[in-house]
């Protein structure tokens, strides 16, 4: 994928979440939604019946999520999520700026600020900040970038919690005062040995950014993945980068979460006591910029000089996060590409034996989404074969339409997402961050699931229609430099 | 559909990122770096100066791991936790690669092809099984054991089961099935051929245990190997080593033990056959002179170099000696190899020792990936490192840091149930008992400065250690020569000897 150092995983069908929760009276909240589990997750102590078939789904399994948010003068807003099962709590921030806000020619920075929030503020010198963390029992402690969000977080020992408000407050307000140019050109040199890592030495990696980079105009905020372009960053002056920092990184632009096992009171007099005196700055506003479409089928073919084996990818540009067709294309996804007797994995891994490995996703972004087929091809068969093997499979689909069992095992698998990853407590306050910024409810979790237990065999047909036709895919095809030849004489002697 | 693996990726980011600038100096100033008037400025607040004061500390919590026996003797293990409607199951099996006999790669492949259809359902009607429940299934061999798993709600909790139940004790292993996969694992094996890690944990482990020992093969086999992987091969090494006695069901999530018994006994209590079992592994005769293998990678921009030889099998009673006495060599970020090399020397990233207690005796490997100019230096580092802690000893300040980290990283293996499971199969695999942890923790505690040393003695023995290099050979042949370490031999990127 198309990855700078974080990945872009913007929808996340289910950033997991759950509950557990909190009990006690909630004072004080401008939005309290309560806790407690739905009641049919409490009451699933019955095993179902040996061989019953599923017929009618079985009531959902996605506990409601107990939460308190409030809004602090300065704009910043606050969610407390308790769960007591661990003596560790989440600090967890996000801040509503991604590679979406990054104007043409200073790309980059949101990712650039990932690494400049862990080099010290004001109050917290050097890298103390990581080693603070660290020596605090603190894990995991990271950050990552993201298209259309940034986040920071550490899970730390119930008693480390203020050590965990403080960093947070320092570079959310004093981060500047402490920045060098001396600072600025490390981490450039970081950035640039990160691209190295993650794009270049990863087998495809330059490949995939090629493909990435052909369906997006240079002007879309998208185009430049979430690392950016090296120039830009090497253009950037502490003063373009000061001002990102400021329009973006004050708290009317971010949401601070807690997760965990903390007394609310207490949390509460804290978080007033470390984020309170930071000054109120306007709410950056977003673009809306009209989400760019493909106007004919485009081609890469690229000569790869890290994966051994060719690599076949086919990418449409498809709905936005949440925006009709979103879900279905998840489902369609799943149909596809999930599981053996899937679409796809049973065309190309099973009947033809022409792939390695097969996946298929719908990746989420705010402004629009990229449907992508990646399928790791075997020695010896021609990459257009494979090419043609998954085109056949979709051209297929109008004769023999996706099935409502096929719906209904989508769906039981992300319902299954969804509840396994509330597990994690520090992927949790994600799971409520992400729905308060897409949906303006951290809670909306359960509506999700039935938004897409909705979803019909019908829907999903006509998202395919709609959003995957021919004419507008893009077509990505990595050849290793030595097999080369071999790979394109050799006959696919499976290839039916 | 997305899941949130960004995750790793991002907090590599972040430790890469702070590895390379740990050189600069804190250089705060009291400037601000924006200039211009439209500047978001916080108040001066001097207080924040101060790292807040940490409360005390919560008391450490191990979960506790229940058990039961079916009546056809199978193990149940069951760690209880209603927080969430989720079951995480595990059948583990006390047969893996060590079973594999003449055949490397063996265990590999037929723990692979088990969930390739069982009882009346296919390929495809076992994936659809469990996915018409939200889950699926993951076969995969280890060294010394396998396991069959698979997560699923709590409301699919008796199918989930059944399936699982129907996958360990009727596996098809149809031919065409097995072939496919075994495709799969050719291609994948000879895309690791001419791999510097793949290729120098091979060379490492037939060196340290001999080529033939079931150690010292490589767990997957090789190419070669598996090409004459037979089906009939695979079904037979089921049918011998998986059965009721030598296996258990390990479930962590939203159950009781009473619930648990009776779903096992459902499910798993017909369960016959099986359940041979295999000797632990010998100990390699001990070796006389340092060898060191050069593996030649041209243009590496830097060397690899691992140290290792055998050490002790588990339940030995060293190993809480054992264990501080690793911590404090090259088991934590302030151990004496990684501040020698890493933060003195700056030569590496990052410097380690390690040591795995296995059935048999099992290695003790430590290294350093190091700068190609700096390679001869290292290792002679390395073995001065050694020297010093066999004959000069551990200090009280070291033994107590030691101890520290120890105790502290095992929280972190029962965070969460996934990892709770991975415990108790790994416990049951090896035959320890499941409060194993908790006994290791107390007697970590009680270790000496007298105790480490003498540790020290048994597992540092110059002369059965095999040194592997994996590196650019023609920068650093003259300064290994130089060093004179021990008698070198060459081989090439795949392995093979040659002058």
């Amino acid at each position: 994928m198309v990855t700078a150092s974080s990945g872009r995983v913007g929808s996340l069908v289910s950033p997991p979440e759950r509950v557990v929760v909190i009990g006690q009276g909630l004072v004080a909240a401008v939005f309290v939604c309560l806790l407690g589990w739905g009641g049919e997750a409490r009451a699933a102590g019955e095993p179902t019946p040996a061989g019953a078939v599923v017929a009618s789904p079985p009531p959902s399994s996605v506990p409601v999520l107990g939460f308190e948010k409030y809004t602090l003068d300065n704009g910043l807003e606050v969610i407390l999520h308790q769960d007591h099962r661990q003596p560790y709590t989440t600090v967890n921030v996000w801040y509503h700026v991604g590679a979406y806000e990054e104007e043409a020619g200073k790309t980059g920075f949101a990712h650039l600020f990932e690494h400049l929030m862990f080099q010290g503020s004001a109050h917290v010198e050097g890298d103390k900040h990581f080693k603070l963390l660290e020596e605090a029992g603190g894990a995991p402690i990271n950050g990552s970038t993201d298209f259309d969000r940034t986040n920071y977080y550490e899970t730390l020992p119930r008693n480390e919690l203020e050590l965990g408000l403080w960093l947070e407050a320092d570079r959310m307000g004093w981060l500047m005062e402490s920045m060098t140019q001396a600072k600025l050109d490390e981490q450039r040199g970081v950035v640039k040995n990160e691209r190295r890592q993650s794009t270049e030495a990863v087998p495809y990696g330059i490949a995939e950014e090629k493909l990435w980079q052909a369906v997006f105009p240079k002007t879309h905020p998208y185009y430049g993945s979430i690392i950016g372009s090296l120039q830009d960053l090497d253009a950037a002056s502490l003063k373009d980068v000061g001002a990102f920092y400021d329009r973006y990184y004050a708290p009317s632009n971010a949401t601070l979460c807690l997760v965990g096992d903390f007394d609310p009171a207490a949390a509460k007099a804290l978080i007033e006591k470390y984020f309170k005196t930071l000054p109120k700055w306007p709410k950056p506003t977003k673009r809306n910029l009209t989400p760019p479409t493909l106007a004919a089928e485009v081609r890469i073919d690229h000569e790869e000089t890290v994966g051994t084996v060719p690599l076949v990818e086919l990418l449409w540009l498809t709905p936005g996060l949440g925006k009709p067709g979103d879900k279905e294309l998840d489902v369609l996804a799943a149909v596809l590409g999930d599981g053996i007797a899937s679409k796809l994995q049973e065309a190309l891994l099973v009947q033809t034996e022409q792939a390695q490995e097969v996946s298929v996703s719908q990746n989420s972004m705010a402004n629009v989404s990229a449907f992508i087929i990646r399928v790791v091809v075997r020695p010896g068969i021609v990459p257009d074969d494979v090419v043609n093997t998954i085109q056949s499979q979709l051209d297929y689909l109008n004769d023999v339409p996706v099935q409502p069992e096929e719906v209904a095992r989508a769906v039981a698998q992300i319902e299954t997402h969804q509840v396994f990853g509330l597990e994690m407590g520090f992927v949790r306050a994600d799971v409520l961050q992400h729905h308060n910024q897409f949906d303006g409810d951290p809670g909306a979790l359960q509506k999700e699931l039935e938004a897409y237990r909705a979803i019909t065999a019908d829907g999903v047909m006509a998202a395919l229609k709609t959003h995957l036709p021919k004419e507008r895919r893009a077509i990505l095809i990595a050849r290793p430099k030595a097999a080369t030849s071999s790979s394109t004489s050799a006959p696919a002697k499976e290839n039916k | 559909m997305n899941q949130a693996f960004f995750v790793g990726s991002a907090r590599r980011a972040v430790l890469g990122a702070l590895a390379l600038v740990a050189a600069v100096a804190g250089c705060a100033t009291s400037k601000d770096a924006r200039g211009g008037d439209d500047v978001r400025t916080a108040p001066q607040e001097p207080w924040r100066a101060a790292r807040p004061t940490p409360g005390p500390a919560p008391e450490l919590k191990l979960p506790t791991f229940q058990k039961a026996e079916l009546k056809n003797g199978m193990v149940v293990i069951l760690v209880e936790d209603h927080a969430l409607p989720t079951i995480h199951a595990a059948v583990v099996v006390k047969a893996g690669a060590v079973n594999d006999g003449k055949e490397a790669g063996l265990a590999s492949l037929a723990y692979d092809v088990l969930d390739e259809g069982a009882g009346s359902l296919n390929a495809a009607g076992l994936a659809n099984a469990f996915a018409d429940i939200g889950s699926d299934v993951e076969a995969s061999a280890g060294q010394e054991s396998g396991a069959v798993e698979a997560d699923f709600l709590k409301k699919y909790v008796d199918k989930g089961l059944e399936l699982l139940a129907l996958v360990v004790q009727k596996p098809t292993f149809a031919t065409a099935d097995f072939e496919r996969v075994k495709k799969l694992h050719i291609d994948a094996l000879k895309a690791k051929e001419g791999d510097p890690d793949s290729v120098s944990l091979q060379v490492m482990f037939a060196e340290v245990f001999g080529a033939d020992h079931a150690y010292g093969r490589p767990y997957d086999g090789n190419a070669s190997t598996v090409e004459k992987l037979k089906q009939a091969a695979a079904k037979k090494f089921w049918a011998d080593f998986a059965g009721p006695k030598s296996a258990a069901l390990v479930l962590a999530g939203d159950l009781t033990l009473d619930e648990a018994k009776i779903l096992a006994e459902k499910h798993f209590g017909k369960w016959k056959g099986g359940g041979k079992t295999q000797k632990a592994p010998a100990s390699p005769k001990a070796k006389t002179a340092v060898k060191i293998y050069v593996i030649d990678f041209a243009g590496a921009p830097q060397t690899q170099i691992r140290v290792a030889r055998p050490l002790v099998a588990v339940g030995d009673p060293d190993e809480p000696a054992l264990t501080v006495m690793n911590q404090i060599l090259g088991g934590m970020f302030s151990s004496r190899l990684n501040l020698k090399l890493r933060e003195e020397k700056q030569w590496t990233y990052g410097a380690f020792s390690t040591f795995e207690p296995r059935t048999g005796a099992g290695p003790f490997v430590l290294g350093a990936d190091v700068q190609t100019p700096s390679t001869g230096d290292a290792l002679k580092e390395i073995f001065d490192q050694l020297d010093t802690l066999k004959t000069g000893g551990v200090t009280e300040a070291e033994l107590a840091l030691g101890k520290q980290n120890f105790v502290k990283s095992i929280p972190g293996l029962f965070s969460l149930p996934p990892l709770q499971v991975d415990v108790a199969t790994e416990l049951f695999a090896l035959g320890l008992p499941l409060d194993h942890y908790v006994g290791q923790l107390a007697a970590v505690n009680a270790v000496t400065v007298d105790a480490v040393n003498k540790a020290a003695q048994r597992a540092i023995v110059k002369e059965d250690f095999v040194v592997v290099l994996v590196g650019d050979r023609t920068a650093i042949e003259s300064g290994l020569k130089d060093k004179n370490l021990g008698e070198l031999m060459f081989l090439n990127k795949d392995g093979t000897p040659t002058k």
